[in-house]
């Protein structure tokens, strides 16, 4: 559910109620404001609804050259619950959000700050732990942490929408994660030292596979209210952070020797 | 290097099939996403 807040110059909300009734919203608020900046008075229109129905008037509203021609500013917010009569079935719908929900999402998680740089490092660090004792506890708690999979959907979903910033800023991210994934293997082997006792991983085919799936769930549920996005981000990490931490550790120790057996073996 | 070829290709697998994903979405995009006082559009 969401509440979809327009603001608009008043002679653009008759047709912002239009959009919405079409989109089927049957209630519309509308409120006066003034907005400092512009220095002028303007509406509020303003809608809770299903998600479809959210994302349906979103669309109308960007999609409209009179609304698009006027200085106007358009929020969204994922709402709880809404109590106003309209039946639970259709107003708890899900999918799928509103396009600035999900581009702007990536975006956001797609910044390089210092508390990316800390999660990305300490992530890697608790990775590396759970590489050299081949202890599952520890990768799967390093993975949850892991910033992997919001910037590998950045690159996805700025290839689709043609957004080449958002796809450079993905791969900018993901540079920047396996960089400090391949220091952090590099920097627990230093101080724990070998063998790496880690080895469990899966021939080529499966890994393929199991990354399609992933990409697709990670995918849809992107643009799911439930989607429950970040556990599937764990298999994401996993699927991707272990090489980089498992390569700064053999830099240090040295390529086990069952490792060099299934490096030729995955080089045939 | 089998590894990093493995790596490169989890990457490319997982955002490519979620460029899948996005399209079956049919989510409307392009240069009208966004709200002419942003600058764009």
């Amino acid at each position: 559910m969401h509440e979809i807040r327009a603001t608009l110059p008043p002679d653009q909300v008759a047709p912002a109620m239009r959009l919405a009734r079409e989109a089927g919203i049957q209630r519309v608020s509308v409120a006066d404001v003034y907005v400092h900046g512009p220095d002028q008075r303007q509406q509020v229109v303003s809608v809770e609804t299903s998600t479809p129905k959210a994302r349906a008037f979103v669309e109308a509203l960007l999609g409209s050259s009179d609304i698009r021609g006027a200085d106007c500013s358009i929020t969204s917010r994922e709402l709880r619950a809404i109590v106003n009569g309209e039946d639970v079935a259709a107003l708890t719908k899900p999918m799928s959000e509103p396009f600035p929900d999900v581009i702007q999402d990536l975006w956001q998680l797609s910044h390089l700050t210092v508390s990316y740089l800390a999660r990305a490092a300490a992530g890697a660090l608790l990775l590396a732990t759970g590489i050299l004792d081949n202890n599952a506890v520890a990768i799967v708690v390093a993975a949850l942490f892991l910033p992997f999979l919001a910037e590998v959907l950045a690159i996805g979903f700025g290839l689709w929408s043609r957004d080449g910033r958002l796809t450079a800023r993905g791969l900018r991210a993901i540079g920047v994660s396996m960089t400090l994934a391949y220091a952090g293997g590099a920097v627990v082997a230093a101080i724990q030292g070998g063998p790496i006792h880690f080895t469990d991983f899966r021939s080529p085919l499966s890994s393929f596979a199991i990354s399609a799936v992933i990409g697709i769930a990670a995918g849809l549920s992107n643009a799911d209210d439930t989607g429950r996005r970040y556990l599937i981000g764990v298999a994401a990490a996993v699927q991707l952070a272990i090489f980089p931490v498992w390569f700064g550790a053999a830099t240090i120790i040295g390529l086990p020797e069952q490792a060099v057996i299934w490096l030729r073996l995955g080089s045939l | 290097m089998a590894a990093p070829r493995q790596l490169v290709i989890n990457l490319l697998t997982i955002s490519l099939t979620s460029v899948l994903a996005y399209s079956a979405l049919h989510l409307k995009h392009g240069s009208g996403w966004r709200a002419p006082s942003s600058g764009r559009g």
